[in-house]
């Protein structure tokens, strides 16, 4: 049988019966050697991941995550979407690290140890991460320090509908179904021919420079030597009392992100909350002392167009072989900053671009993306894999 | 603009005190040094072992990143094909150092310059830790000596204490400290590191490596200039740390050019030789990366500014205003022309007209605030771009005292020269370009040179209409 891609979605309100719906309609009939599922915080029960696995024959690798929504070609929903990948050639292996049971960097040794179990001319690393976990690059440098140059990674990290209560995972590596609260997942893919991986998103830097001058991990305490949130709240024309209402600071936080000096370009760093006994602001992500910031500034046309541009990018690197269907990983917040709206439009015109190739994605909480250079840890972003 | 490089320096720094043993100081070394380079492959070699290495795998063959020896400049890798390398020792010799490999782009000379000093400090940083691993020991074994021990601890925290400082004197240069005050700093803290001696830069002249000066010194001058000046030329003649006695110096690079020596001197005292040799080789660095950074702005600078008058040139001018129109926000176009300058230049000479725009410049500077910006666009024609800016009132008040300014005599040379200025003033509305708005001024200011010299027009779209007429 030739490799096949296929996705399936359900917005059954039950969450095993959406399961079970969706994987039917990703399968239609066949014979899956992967499963990748992405279900809404509602839908992610264990009842949900044995449906999905049970439609899919039982004794199939899986891996999958709960999400802040999910897409295909039918549209946006909270359910479930199912993406399954067959067929002659195709290869895979899986593994899980549960939260907590060993540092970050080793977590992501570990996913990447899968690719190990694979050997096929062309080989990629999906990873589906914790959107919670302090310092989610250390995941990508322990997964690259297996993988090499050679493999690309790419994947998400998992979402919990932007409510900062924890996220789940989906797995299986045969027989045994699990659910784990705040895993990492890898699954290493296997082909003949080959995987293409892009990234798009759309933001730039705007006004003067800050330096970071003192921070800890995800927490920066002082900008310019001044309070980090004084100058976070001036510089962003916030009156003080938002820092005092969390939910509201989130708000107005995650679509303002600052952005790191690199060689090429800037690293987003989201900022989600405050503290205003120490004045400071915390972001998912390290920002090291010493660094330079900048506020970061979207381009309205180039984040709407972003799903579709890394979608193309990742159907444009196959060497000219046809894609059989594409993941994309799409920031959280990028909902948030774009609108309903030009939210819509994103998708309608991710949709337009890959036409007819089928495709399952969802709203992530950090986006991974290496293919070129050492650096693969993403905010704001829009990742894409293709499959061909 | 800041140099990125300087800035990833800035965090390594932070990254790499914070290791707390030696395979954990390599990999962080190995993770930065290809994550500031987009590189794809980097590797710590101590001798015959690979100490850590990024992006062959697990445990790739260590005769690989060997075989890279210093002055390769490309080699190929499994799986990359052909690469472009750098290597850096992490220490005088070769013997440890810093392999990095990036397909399809060569490394540039700042890019060198960084990774160069990254291996420096994971040098050092190496080095302390051995110390404290040996100071563990030998306190295990019972067997040292109180005073030995003594001097051992004082020589930690010795190299703990130049930790610190680079990474002071990095956040320094990342905050954008003035030249100057860095390489003094730099110097100063050298010495007091030293705990006695001096500390000096040496640069050579604009370029003439024929002639040297003392750019920078801290500490007496015991040995003398002529003997600072001589080791600094040794160090540059050898193209490598040299010593000599009380002095030695190494040699410090602008980019990839050459540009001086930086010298230590001192009866040493309590500071063991290899001290010294790290205080020189870190040191040295910091000044060349302070160098290259501040010759980057230099450059940026040069190119939109007017060298004449040191004001933003038409091409920075114009980029400023379309970015204060796309953010809508309110703001106000002055442009000048000077009436009578001609005839300064004409009567007195070119040098007179060059000081009387030196000092209308000066002038205009003073009369406007902080947050306008006032640039020359060639021969007698200026502009300031006023912003923000409160109502028209206030554009107008500020265009009187510019004026006002400008009309006051000039001592150049020892005579009174005048000179005045007629002011055209646009306002910002939604819709305009940055071209649209400069024309507008140009055209209010042409109507005030034509009706009243020396006073001010606000725009009117009539005045658009009236000018087609006078052409027809």
């Amino acid at each position: 049988m030739e490799r096949w891609f296929g996705v399936g979605r359900s917005l059954l309100a039950d969450p095993a019966e959406a399961g079970t719906q969706a994987c039917r309609e990703a399968l239609g009939g066949r014979r899956a050697g992967l499963v990748i599922v992405f279900a809404a915080l509602s839908h992610s029960t264990p009842a949900m991941a044995a449906a999905v696995h049970a439609a899919a024959g039982g004794d199939v690798l899986m891996i999958g995550c709960s999400t802040s929504g999910e897409f295909t070609v039918d549209g946006r929903g909270s359910g479930v979407v199912v993406n399954a990948i067959g067929g002659d050639g195709f290869q895979a292996s899986v593994r899980a690290v549960p939260y907590n049971s060993m540092d970050l960097y080793a977590a992501g040794e570990t996913v990447a140890s899968a690719l190990e179990d694979v050997d096929s001319p062309h080989r990629v690393l999906l990873m589906l991460g914790d959107g919670r976990s302090d310092d989610q690059q250390e995941v990508v440098r322990g997964a690259y320090s297996v993988a090499g140059a050679q493999v690309p990674l790419v994947g998400g990290c998992a979402g919990d509908d932007v409510t900062q209560t924890g996220t789940y995972a989906f797995f299986s590596s045969g027989t045994e179904v699990r659910v784990l609260k705040n895993a990492v997942l890898g699954a290493a893919l296997g082909s003949e021919t080959p995987f293409g991986v892009g990234t798009a998103h759309g933001w730039h830097r705007t006004g003067e420079p800050m330096v970071v001058t003192r921070s800890e991990a995800g927490k920066i305490f002082e900008l310019d030597g001044e309070p980090a949130l004084d100058v976070y709240l001036r510089r962003t024309g916030a009156a003080p009392e938002l820092a005092t209402d969390p939910a509201a600071f989130l708000l107005h936080a995650t679509v303002r992100p600052l952005g790191l000096a690199r060689r090429t370009g800037e690293d987003i760093r989201i900022i989600f909350g405050c503290d205003t006994d120490q004045r400071s602001i915390s972001g998912l992500a390290e920002t090291p002392e010493g660094a330079m910031v900048w506020f970061m500034e979207q381009d309205t046309e180039a984040v709407v167009d972003a799903a579709a541009d890394a979608a193309r990018a990742a159907a444009d690197a196959l060497d000219g072989v046809a894609p059989l269907g594409v993941l994309v990983f799409d920031c959280c917040v990028r909902p948030i900053a774009l609108g309903q709206d030009n939210t819509d439009l994103a998708a309608e015109r991710l949709r337009d671009a890959l036409k007819p190739i089928p495709f399952g994605g969802f709203y992530s909480s950090g986006e991974i993306a290496l293919n070129k250079g050492a650096k693969g840890m993403h905010h704001l972003t829009v990742a894409a894999l293709a499959v061909s | 603009m800041t140099a990125w490089s300087m800035l990833r320096l800035g965090e390594y720094f932070s990254a790499i005190t914070r290791a707390g043993d030696e395979p954990s100081a390599a990999r962080i070394a190995v993770q930065r040094a290809t994550e500031a380079t987009d590189a794809e492959l980097a590797a710590v070699i101590c001798g015959d072992t690979l100490a850590a290495s990024v992006g062959l795998g697990r445990s790739p063959d260590p005769a690989l990143f060997a075989a890279v020896r210093p002055g390769t400049e490309t080699s190929s890798f499994p799986g990359l094909g052909d690469t472009f390398v750098t290597v850096h020792a992490l220490d005088g010799a070769y013997d440890e150092r810093l392999v990095v490999a990036r397909a399809g782009e060569p490394f540039t000379p700042e890019e060198r310059q960084m990774l160069q000093g990254m291996a420096k400090v994971l040098g050092l940083a190496l080095r302390g830790l051995r110390t404290i691993v040996a100071e563990r020991q030998l306190r295990l074994e019972r067997e040292r000596e109180a005073e030995a021990r003594l001097v051992l601890l004082e020589a930690l925290e010795r190299r703990e204490r130049l930790l610190e400082t680079l990474l002071r004197v990095q956040r320094a240069a990342s905050q954008g400290t003035p030249l100057g005050e860095l390489l003094d700093s730099i110097t100063l803290e050298a010495r007091m590191l030293l705990d006695d001696g001096v500390a000096a830069l040496v640069l050579d002249d604009g370029g003439d490596p024929a002639k040297l000066t003392v750019a920078s010194a801290s500490g007496g001058t015991t040995s003398g200039r002529d003997a600072v000046l001589h080791a600094a030329r040794r160090a540059m003649d050898a193209g490598e740390p040299v010593s000599d006695g009380m002095l030695a110096a190494a040699p410090v690079y602008i980019g990839d050019r050459l540009a001086g020596g930086f010298v230590i001197a001192g009866h040493g005292g309590d500071v063991r030789e290899s001290e010294r040799r790290d205080v020189l080789a870190a040191f040295s660095e910091q000044a060349s990366l302070a160098l290259t950074g501040a010759h980057t702005q230099a450059a940026m600078h040069e190119a939109h500014h007017d060298p004449l008058t040191r004001l933003p040139n038409r091409a920075l001018f114009l980029r400023r205003v379309e970015q204060v129109l796309a953010a809508n926000g309110g703001a106000a176009l002055l442009y000048l022309d000077l009436d009578l300058f001609k005839q300064v230049n004409d009567t007195l000479g070119h040098t007179v007209g060059d000081e009387l725009l030196r000092g209308v410049a000066d002038r205009i500077r003073a009369s406007v605030r902080d947050t306008d910006m006032a640039a020359r666009f060639g021969g007698d024609e200026f502009a300031v771009l006023l912003e923000p800016i409160g109502g028209r009132a206030e554009a107008w008040e500020i265009a009187q005292r510019v004026i006002g300014a400008i009309g006051e005599p000039f001592e150049i040379a020892g005579r009174s020269v005048v000179t005045r200025a007629s002011v055209g003033i646009a306002y910002s509305e939604p819709g305009r370009t940055a071209a649209g708005l400069l024309e507008e001024a140009d055209l209010a200011m042409y109507r005030a040179k034509r009706t009243m010299p020396g006073t001010c027009r606000a725009f009117d779209p009539r005045m658009r209409a009236d000018l087609l007429r006078t052409a027809c």
